[in-house]
């Protein structure tokens, strides 16, 4: 059994030694962190099991490291007698024998001499151990990285908008921080605004107003022709809630049927007195076309006629211009020899927007083959007869026969005579009246009565059909021309034609889906001279 | 146990929430038809914005509530100094632990969960929200700082779930402390021993003591170099350096080279540990500054808009 004197030193705050004395006993005495030790050292380094203090087989006390070399006075030995003021060191703690023998076997102190560091100490090691310690700061790193974005993406952008003259000095050095704040690429239309936002926003915080819109686009029309009734049905509606900008390679105005159909659906409810009947889509219920065509000479006599009321969808012209003798080989007027294949864009030539086509010219189009019908010439001078003016052509007459009448001492009565039966002879057939609707010329002025002729250039105002993108079709496709002996009849294509190529809203089979933009504009276009 | 509640907190709460979050915003976005296709200016487009939004201002409370943690910590270490040994303070850690505590731990928990789920569902809800509409400006930036602050998040739960076991693996009984306490004494032991050994071997080991350095900067401590270090170094020298000695010196010899060994063992684990801790801790500097930055972006993002409504 051996008795130890355990003296457990401990520091005070000068620094000077605190000593705590127990008494402990056993037949060998352990010395380690583990619980079941008799010398316990609680300091978390220490080994669970140091050694053992023992009696060796002469009884003297030696301690023995069980395997480990022990420190002993600067000396490593595995085991070794234990002599009075050796010191051992067992990790953190430096162990003295104080005395051998006397009232106890031994006398022990225990003194932890390296205890564990504490944050200030951690501070103070030249080594960094953790990221923090390096310097690194999540909050400075975080406040640089706010910062520079703060800079750069707000508060450039906010002075360039606000403030004109920095926006210019910005824009020489070759810097547009308002750019950062554009969300998308703006229409080819309002590119070369370039970062002048305010040309539109004119106001921080207010929505785009319609008249910014307005002050470029002043040509555009409303949509009702009633200009109190557009106003009633759309009230403030802004022109941005139809219209986007700033949408890369979109299309700026909007393209789907959906805000039509609000209305269109059911346009009693907007306008109870509306005869336009609701449409949802052009693929289930959108009525068939009407056409506009002029029925008399007057302005007011244009109408629109469905295709379906074909007593009404009479086309009057004035002229006389079967359609099937002007398609394929057709032979010249008074030239048996001459034969000439007759296309229809030998007549109808398209505009340069490929839309529609330039309007009907006599001279242009009808006078290489009907040179012969519009020339009269009066013999012996050659002179021939004017084109488009009724008393030009008269006055034409007259002054030849009055030359004749001159060169043959005839009376005037002779050439009133003689000019009233050559004008009767122009509406016999070969004449005038081998085109236009001619009426007599009363005898008072010998004046004959040309119908103005009226070929109807469009007819469909409010719908665009542009022809370039139906070039994959044949004309005789859709216009049932080669037929056709009167120059009343209409060949506009009905409803059915257009939808064997094009269905709906919604695909259907391999048809080509189409909404209301895809006819019809918006937006009446405004005239200058209304 | 920290891998199962991290993320199969109440049985995937938070999880499922997030799906059917992302379900339903997958959806509308795919019946939705604006006119002029998808982009964040839509009615489904400012929804998903200000959800987005609202989603990234609630995550980011957790890190301001995560802050208050600390002060719970001190106290507890506080008390934890008080006892006596380690054993006891790890029983009394668990058996005093306040029910305040453990509710506040439980909360914290619930906390992380909705933080990762909810996070991940960002990805969903604002790329729909950009309608796949990007370009140079302050809305393409706040949403590409958005997936980064996600990317750094997703690493960092990836290395809460992995490295803490490796942590605990490669320290087994020891800590930190008790490593460096130990590479110390081993040092010393390693010195006196070669104090009896020729010069060129006491040099050599003098060498490895003075300049063997644990930690550095952020790049040694997450990536440390073996091949580097002078106490391996200095165990290849001594391999060589063994012969030409008598036998008490070569007992001292061996005694040497197997301290040195050790050392070398034991620098590289605490190294390692060094390493599986500045990874633990290293994506946080990049998530926590990414989310502040994101937050300033947003604002930016978000005022621009209003500033030319």
């Amino acid at each position: 059994m051996i008795h130890c004197l355990l003296v457990r030193i401990t520091r005070n705050q000068q620094g000077h030694p605190v000593r705590e004395e127990h008494l402990v006993s056993g037949e060998e005495l352990s010395i380690g962190r583990g619980e079941e030790c008799t010398i316990h050292l609680a300091d978390p380094r220490a080994n669970l099991h140091f050694a053992s203090i023992k009696h060796a087989q002469d009884g003297t006390l030696s301690i023995d490291g069980e395997g480990t070399l022990l420190n002993i006075d600067g000396m490593y030995e595995h085991q070794l007698a234990l002599e009075q003021g050796a010191h051992i060191l067992l990790g953190p703690y430096e162990l003295v024998v104080e005395n051998l023998g006397g009232d106890h076997d031994l006398a022990l102190s225990v003194e932890l001499i390296h205890p564990l560091a504490t944050d200030g100490d951690a501070a103070k090691r030249a080594t960094p151990r953790s990221l923090a310690e390096t310097g690194l700061s999540k909050r400075k790193l975080a406040y640089w990285l706010a910062g520079i974005i703060f800079l750069i993406f707000l508060v450039a952008p906010l002075a360039t908008s606000l403030s004109p003259s920095a926006r210019t000095s910005m824009a020489h050095s070759g810097v547009f921080p308002n750019k950062l704040w554009n969300p998308g690429l703006m229409s080819p239309g309002h590119s070369s605004f370039g970062s002048q936002c305010s040309k539109c926003h004119e106001a921080p915080f207010r929505p785009v107003r319609n008249e910014a819109c307005l002050s470029c686009h002043a040509e555009v029309g409303q949509h009702l022709a009633t200009p109190h009734l557009d106003k009633h049905v759309f009230k403030e509606t802004r022109c941005t809630e139809c219209h986007f900008d700033h949408q890369n390679s979109r299309p700026i105005a909007m393209q789907g049927a959906n805000e039509c159909i609000v209305c269109h659906s059911d346009i009693k409810a907007k306008h109870a007195k509306s005869d336009i009947p609701d449409i949802h889509d052009f693929g289930t219920d959108h009525p068939g076309f009407r056409l506009t065509l002029a029925t008399g000479i007057n302005a007011s006599d244009i109408q629109r006629i469905a295709q379906t009321d074909t007593g009404k969808l009479v086309e009057n012209s004035g002229l006389d211009f079967p359609h099937e003798l002007h398609v394929g080989l057709v032979q010249v007027p008074g030239d048996m020899d001459n034969i000439k294949d007759m296309k229809c864009v030998a007549c109808h030539q398209p505009d340069a927007a490929g839309k529609r086509f330039l309007p009907i010219s006599m001279k242009q189009h009808c006078f290489a083959c009907h040179q012969d019908q519009l020339e009269f010439n009066l013999a012996p001078e050659g002179r021939k007869l004017p084109h488009g003016s009724v008393a030009e052509l008269s006055n034409t007459l007259r002054d030849y026969y009055a030359s004749l009448a001159f060169k043959d001492k005839k009376s005037i009565e002779w050439v009133n005579e003689q000019l009233a039966t050559a004008t009767k002879s122009l509406t016999e057939g070969s004449g005038c009246d081998y085109c236009h609707a001619v009426e007599p010329a009363k005898e008072s002025n010998n004046l004959l009565k040309i119908t103005q002729p009226q070929i109807t250039q469009n007819w469909f105002p409010a719908a665009k059909f542009p022809h370039a993108k139906h070039q994959a079709f044949k004309c005789a496709d859709c216009h049932k021309v080669e037929q056709s002996a009167k120059s009343s009849d209409i060949a506009i294509p009905a409803i059915q034609s257009c939808k064997q190529c094009h269905t709906g809203n919604q695909p259907s089979g391999n048809r080509v889906v189409s909404n209301c933009i895809s006819c019809h504009a918006f937006h009446m276009q405004k005239t200058k001279n209304p | 146990m920290q891998r199962t509640t991290l993320l199969e907190y109440k049985n995937y709460r938070d999880l499922k929430a997030s799906l059917l979050l992302m379900a339903i915003a997958i959806l509308a976005y795919v019946f939705h038809h604006p006119d002029l296709g998808p982009y964040g200016g839509t009615w489904l487009g400012y929804t998903l914005g200000t959800l987005g939004a609202a989603i990234t201002l609630v995550l980011l409370w957790f890190g301001v509530y995560k802050r208050r943690i600390p002060v719970q910590k001190e106290r507890r270490k506080v008390r934890d100094h008080a006892s006596s040994s380690p054993e006891m303070q790890r029983s009394d850690r668990r058996v005093n632990q306040p029910a305040r505590s453990r509710h506040q731990a439980s909360t914290r928990q619930g906390w992380l969960s909705v933080h990762i789920y909810f996070g991940l569902s960002l990805i969903i809800v604002i790329t729909l929200h950009t309608g796949f509409d990007f370009g140079w400006n302050v809305s393409t930036l706040a949403y590409g700082l958005m997936l980064c602050v996600i990317l750094t998040g997703l690493y960092g739960v990836y290395c809460y779930i992995l490295l803490p076991s490796r942590i605990t693996e490669n320290l087994g009984d020891e800590t930190r402390d008790t490593l460096l306490e130990k590479i110390s004494r081993l040092n010393e032991q390693a010195v006196s021993l070669a104090t009896q050994l020729p010069p060129e071997i006491k040099e050599v080991v003098r060498l490895a003591a003075e300049q063997t350095r644990i930690g550095g900067s952020a790049i040694e401590q997450l990536k440390p170099d073996p091949l580097r270090c002078p106490t391996s170094i200095a165990v290849k020298q001594l391999h060589d350096l063994g012969k030409d000695l008598d036998a008490t010196q070569f007992r001292l010899y061996r005694e040497l080279y197997s301290t040195m060994l050790k050392k070398e063992v034991l620098v590289n684990r605490t190294r390692r540990d060094m390493s599986l801790k500045a990874r633990l801790d290293f994506w946080l500097y990049l998530h926590v500054p990414l989310a502040i930055a994101l937050v300033v972006a947003v604002i930016a993002h978000v005022f621009s808009i209003f500033f030319y409504w």
